[in-house]
């Protein structure tokens, strides 16, 4: 962000008399300092990407609250995620040595292709992600989700055209 | 991908997925024939493949990584993350989002400007919130309660799924709505909220004098101020349409037209006071609003100055 769009201050006295208030919130939810403080600043800075006016919030806490729900949501995917891939690779049989670094380029590019498919109906996101990850064909993955290989066609479909218009409006 | 990029025409992306499907489907020479035809008639078309196989090289490079298990195992804990908070998010028709949407915000009852989303609760609720809103959900053992924060918001009730059935509440900064089993909209507009009732029926109880109270029945308008109810009249709608995408107009004046329009895009929208009057008919595309804009300058005898992409004034021709 350039020094020309630095917070007005209104944010500055918005952010002074919540920013505690919310810490705390998210402290009781999450029981770490850290990550509280960083969830915090990514409320207000989503805030204040959205051009909201904090002056003119009725009930500006209710609403950091409702902003911050959804970062804490997405705070536990990503450890979801993340645990989930650890335990998928301790049970590989091949221990191929991976670097630190490309474990987390991997580990994001994963987080990536979650928040694309994440709100997909879950048989269409299950096709999509078993046609392209597995390499399965459509008859294939028709029987494991008991349909037809038409629907599994639209489903793939579907399933992209939701990628390319989350993509799109980005 | 470069940052002032043309959007594309949501048609032709539809017609790309299909195409991406059928190739997938192990399609024979002929449909790669014909989806060649296809990308050979527009420079458009070529365009929305790039994006398609740009998206497939992204996924090509994790082949070999767990993927599909690692979200469907992730997948569990998350259902019960988001059944703790009784919303879930919903993808459809309905999905068109502001450019500068966060991936954050997926699991919140919460949109940008420009952007109209629907929601289910846990108990088959939906709830779908229009441009620049906010709703607070507040689920419990004995009661289900949301709460209008921002904006506007469309709210179809489902009988609760559990027994004894718990009550159903929207609180306003106006006053409490109570639906008894229905369809309705709930917007704020200046010092109070307005209602419309698409079916079953509401009960009104302004904040600041609750005996007041008073019903609205289906098909019918009204406002509530933190003193007092008032039926406005009928709804002009049989249905609302915004949740669509679309705004319905039959005989709707130009000024009450752009400053509906303008909920739906940064920056100012305005117009002279010669225009104010002249009236529309037709639906119009609300995720497009420069469309629209463009639209009325073929329809009505106006023009649209635009003196910054921020500032748009509507003028007579």
């Amino acid at each position: 962000m350039s020094a020309s769009q630095a917070p007005s201050s209104h944010y500055d006295r918005f952010y002074r008399d919540h920013h505690g208030w919310l810490h705390g919130w998210l402290h009781r939810r999450l029981d770490c300092s850290e990550t509280a403080a960083d969830l915090a600043h990514d409320t207000f800075f989503t805030l204040l990407k959205r051009g909201d006016q904090p002056d003119e919030l009725r009930k500006p806490r209710a609403f950091l609250a409702t902003v911050a729900r959804g970062l804490v949501v997405n705070h536990w995917r990503r450890q979801d995620i993340e645990q989930a891939y650890l335990t998928a690779l301790a049970g590989r049989p091949e221990r191929v040595e991976v670097s630190e670094e490309e474990r987390a380029q991997v580990l994001e590019a994963i987080h990536e292709v979650d928040a694309l498919l994440r709100r997909l109906p879950e048989k269409a996101r299950r096709a999509f992600l078993m046609a392209q990850f597995d390499g399965m064909t459509y008859a294939a993955i028709g029987d494991v989700l008991g349909v037809s290989e038409r629907m599994v066609k639209k489903y793939m479909a579907k399933a992209m055209l939701h990628c390319l218009t989350y993509l799109e409006n980005r | 991908m470069p940052a002032k990029e043309s959007p594309m025409d949501h048609a032709v992306l539809v017609q790309a997925a299909e195409w991406f499907s059928v190739l997938g489907s192990g399609a024979g020479d002929a449909e790669h024939a014909r989806w060649r035809d296809w990308l050979a008639a527009s420079p458009e078309h070529r365009r929305a493949w790039e994006r398609v196989e740009l998206l497939q090289q992204r996924f090509e490079s994790l082949r070999s990584e767990p993927v599909h298990q690692v979200i469907t195992s992730a997948g569990a804990n998350r259902r019960r993350v988001l059944k703790a908070l009784a919303i879930c998010a919903v993808g459809g028709p309905a999905l068109w989002a502001a450019s500068t949407r966060l991936p954050h915000w997926q699991a919140d009852l919460l949109t940008g400007v420009g952007e109209v989303r629907q929601f289910s609760l846990a108990d088959g609720t939906k709830v779908w919130l229009n441009t620049a809103s906010a709703v607070a959900v507040n689920y419990g053992p004995t009661h289900r309660k949301l709460e209008l924060l921002a904006g506007e918001v469309l709210i179809h009730t489902a009988p609760d799924s559990r027994q004894p059935a718990r009550p159903f509440l929207l609180s306003t900064f106006a006053g409490d709505v109570r639906p008894l089993g229905t369809r309705f909209t709930v917007k704020e507009a200046k010092g109070g909220v307005q209602v419309g009732v698409y079916s079953g029926a509401v009960a009104l109880e302004p904040a600041e004098n609750r005996i007041a109270n008073s019903k609205l029945s289906a098909g019918t308008e009204g406002r509530m101020t933190q003193l007092a109810v008032e039926v406005t009249g009928p709804l002009s709608q049989k249905a609302p349409s915004w949740h669509r995408g679309i705004l319905k107009v039959n005989g709707m004046r130009m000024d009450v037209f752009l400053d509906e329009l303008a909920r739906y895009r940064r920056g100012y929208l305005g117009y002279a006071d010669d225009v104010a009057g002249l009236r529309l008919v037709g639906a119009f595309p609300l995720d497009d609003t420069d469309r629209t804009l463009a639209a009325l300058e073929t329809s009505h005898p106006v023009r649209v100055r635009r003196i910054t992409p921020w500032f748009v004034r509507v003028e007579l021709r």
